[in-house]
């Protein structure tokens, strides 16, 4: 079934602390963003779930059986990274090959299929390619791999418009061609927010998120109407960001919204709204917790 | 195929151009002669030749020195483990270093007939055994690829400090032998000198003593290495 | 005073909504088979278990139905029931809200009429 637990995992750098005390499940089979701002500690989370890294305590188990050195576990992975570490002489389609030696489910002719639609040359050389081709071309062995967990970091950097959407579309179909864990870690919220089940937020080596991002949206509102109306409506309520435009004032709230509350907005004449993910994420990593 | 396997079946297709562009040329430049001899008429007897032995065992350092870093990376890429790369890694070049050995020991063999031709290992023990030959080039390449090896997980694991510190030792245990040499007027690079003398069986011409010290410290450098690789993280 | 919850209504709602949309335009016509769920969350670009989520909404209400082994299929009369579920939600969102808004602002019945009279001709 492929259940990721980490438990207590705390990651340390010589000069900083890039995770504290991170315990975390991720479930089979569901669509995980992982966001977080630069430098939040999400590509060191990553690397501690593939054991790329080793971390300063605490651990991390796939169905029970710790990661590290567990061959067994990692071959069930395939994990695109955003730094490049393939050997540039290699060509691409060199690359197909031995990734098929090495995850025997890897599907060559899907890969050559997505080579072809993203407009990817298989006999160009990894080092010549730009970066956006980098991307697709790692991209393409983590779609193709048929491994039952797929880690993104960062998979659509520096993709045009048209090459993001046929990203997101052929994650989609391998996603429900075969049950599988996809977790995604990336900037560009607003694109993938639909395609998200699950939302993990973590900020300065913490999680400070970790719901559907149906709970996750209906955890928080927007209110808004006449300013003075709306400060009224804030005594005693925090606010986790704002917006005015001339006398309306827009706030976000981190918190659901109650039948008390609504009944003293409706007095107020004020609208309730739920924020986007990106919003809401905004808010979220701008020194508030949840 | 075991992971390690698959490893081992990488790094000998990573390694084939450069063995093929090794031996070309190293082939070139031993026949050269034999060509030149032949074209100019002289007498085939005053060709003299020694043998590939010390280039190949610079040339297997130098490959243990180049193995490591870009394959490592690009196995973790795959998700293999440490130790599946370590043992891969163990089986090409322990295989190698018994390929290389063979040719060499072939060469030496052969050679003979077109010219005047004296391998490393003749030319160490006066003697020309073929089995002999193969057993000693085998334990010298083999720690030869081992120091190499070694040497570049060391400098993969270390930080800048600790590369400088590597980079220098050897200088400063070349000045520090060579000082302590004067110092006790020569009675210590004479001691040295005989401690090596008994470790490569010069004086009783018996080759096998030096593949014991070969085999022994390959396996010290090899089991350092496993201990540096084990906990190894990926970066750049 | 309306308050407006649902300006971004979820999208598994939205889905369903717009296949209703599609059936009711003849898009989908009955006993015909529409798109899988993995189509429409491809070619929408959402998550197959949101899209999967809207599609059985409509499962549940009768609107379509699953071939085993084929896929999904317009239920005979389907448009029938869209029209008379949309015809209750109207009835619930818009007349009555209407009829509130009108009472507060003090308008007879009559007058709603005349208005909308007026607006139909428009």
């Amino acid at each position: 079934m492929s259940t990721i637990t980490i438990e207590e995992l705390t990651m340390d750098y010589e000069k900083n602390r890039a995770l504290v005390h991170i315990t975390l499940t991720i479930e089979p089979n569901k669509i995980y963003g992982l966001l977080g701002r630069n430098g939040a500690g999400k590509t060191t989370l990553l690397n501690l779930l593939t054991n790329r890294i080793f971390p300063t305590s605490g651990e991390i188990k796939i169905d029970g059986k710790n990661v590290i050195e567990n061959e067994q576990a990692l071959s069930q992975i395939y994990y695109m990274m955003e730094a490049n570490y393939f050997p540039e002489s290699l060509k691409v389609k060199d690359v197909f090959r031995w990734t098929k030696e090495f995850y025997p489910l890897f599907d060559t002719a899907y890969a050559n299929e997505l080579a072809n639609k993203f407009n990817l040359n298989i006999q160009k050389k990894i080092k010549s390619l730009s970066t956006g081709y980098h991307s697709i071309f790692k991209a393409i062995l983590a779609l193709a791999s048929n491994a039952k967990i797929l880690i993104f970091d960062e998979p659509v950097l520096g993709l045009d418009a048209y090459h993001r959407d046929l990203f997101y579309k052929e994650l989609i179909v391998v996603y429900s061609e075969n049950p599988k864990t996809i977790i995604i870690s990336t900037h560009l919220i607003e694109e993938i927010a639909d395609v998200l089940e699950e939302v993990i937020v973590i900020h300065e080596g913490r999680i400070i998120a970790n719901h559907s991002v149906e709970e996750l949206l209906a955890s928080a509102y927007q209110v808004s109407g006449e300013a003075e109306k709306v400060d009224q409506y804030m005594i005693g309520k925090q606010a986790a960001g704002q917006k005015m435009m001339g006398k309306y004032k827009m706030v976000t709230v981190l918190k659901k919204i109650s039948k008390e509350n609504e009944e003293v907005a409706s007095e107020l004449g004020l609208s309730f709204s739920k924020p986007e993910l990106q919003e809401l994420f905004i808010h979220m990593t701008n020194g508030q917790e949840v | 195929m075991s992971n390690a396997l698959k490893v081992t079946k990488y790094l000998y297709r990573d390694l084939r151009t450069s063995i093929t562009v090794f031996f070309s040329v190293m082939i070139a430049i031993v026949t050269l002669p034999i060509f030149i001899a032949y074209q100019f008429n002289t007498n085939e007897g005053e060709v003299n030749v020694s043998g590939l032995g010390a280039t190949i065992a610079v040339y297997i350092f130098i490959m243990g020195l180049n193995i490591f870093k870009s394959n490592f990376k690009f196995m973790q890429m795959n998700n293999i483990t440490r130790s599946s790369f370590y043992f891969g890694s163990l089986i090409a070049l322990i295989s190698l270093a018994l390929f290389l050995a063979i040719i060499d020991a072939l060469l030496n063999k052969y050679m003979k007939l077109f010219m005047s031709y004296q391998g490393l290992f003749e030319q160490i023990y006066p003697k020309n055994l073929f089995i002999a030959d193969v057993f000693w080039s085998f334990s010298l390449f083999t720690m030869a690829v081992s120091l190499g090896w070694l040497i570049t997980m060391l400098y993969y694991r270390s930080n800048k400090l600790t590369k400088i510190v590597i980079s220098i030792a050897p200088v400063l245990l070349l000045a520090l032998a060579g000082s302590l040499n004067n110092w006790t007027n020569g009675s210590f690079g004479e001691n040295i000198w005989n401690l090596f003398s008994i470790l490569l069986g010069l004086e009783q011409a018996n080759s096998y003593m030096a593949v014991l010290s070969f085999s022994i410290t390959a396996l010290i450098f090899f089991a350092l290495s496993y201990l540096l690789i084990r906990k190894s993280p990926l970066k750049n | 005073m309306f308050l407006d919850f649902n300006s971004e209504k979820p999208i598994y709602l939205q889905l369903a909504e717009a296949i209703e949309d599609s059936i009711l335009q003849d898009i989908f016509k009955e006993e015909t088979q529409i798109p899988s769920t993995t189509e429409m969350s491809v070619s929408l670009k959402i998550n197959p278990a949101t899209a999967g989520k809207g599609m059985n909404l409509l499962v549940d209400e009768g609107v379509i139905y699953k071939r085993r082994g084929v896929g999904m299929f317009v239920s005979r009369g389907a448009k029938k029931m869209i029209i008379r579920k949309r015809k209750k939600d109207f009835y619930d969102t818009y007349i009555l809200a209407l009829l509130d808004e009108a009472s507060k602002l003090d308008i007879s019945k009559e007058e709603v009429i005349t208005m909308i009279e007026r607006g139909k001709k428009e």
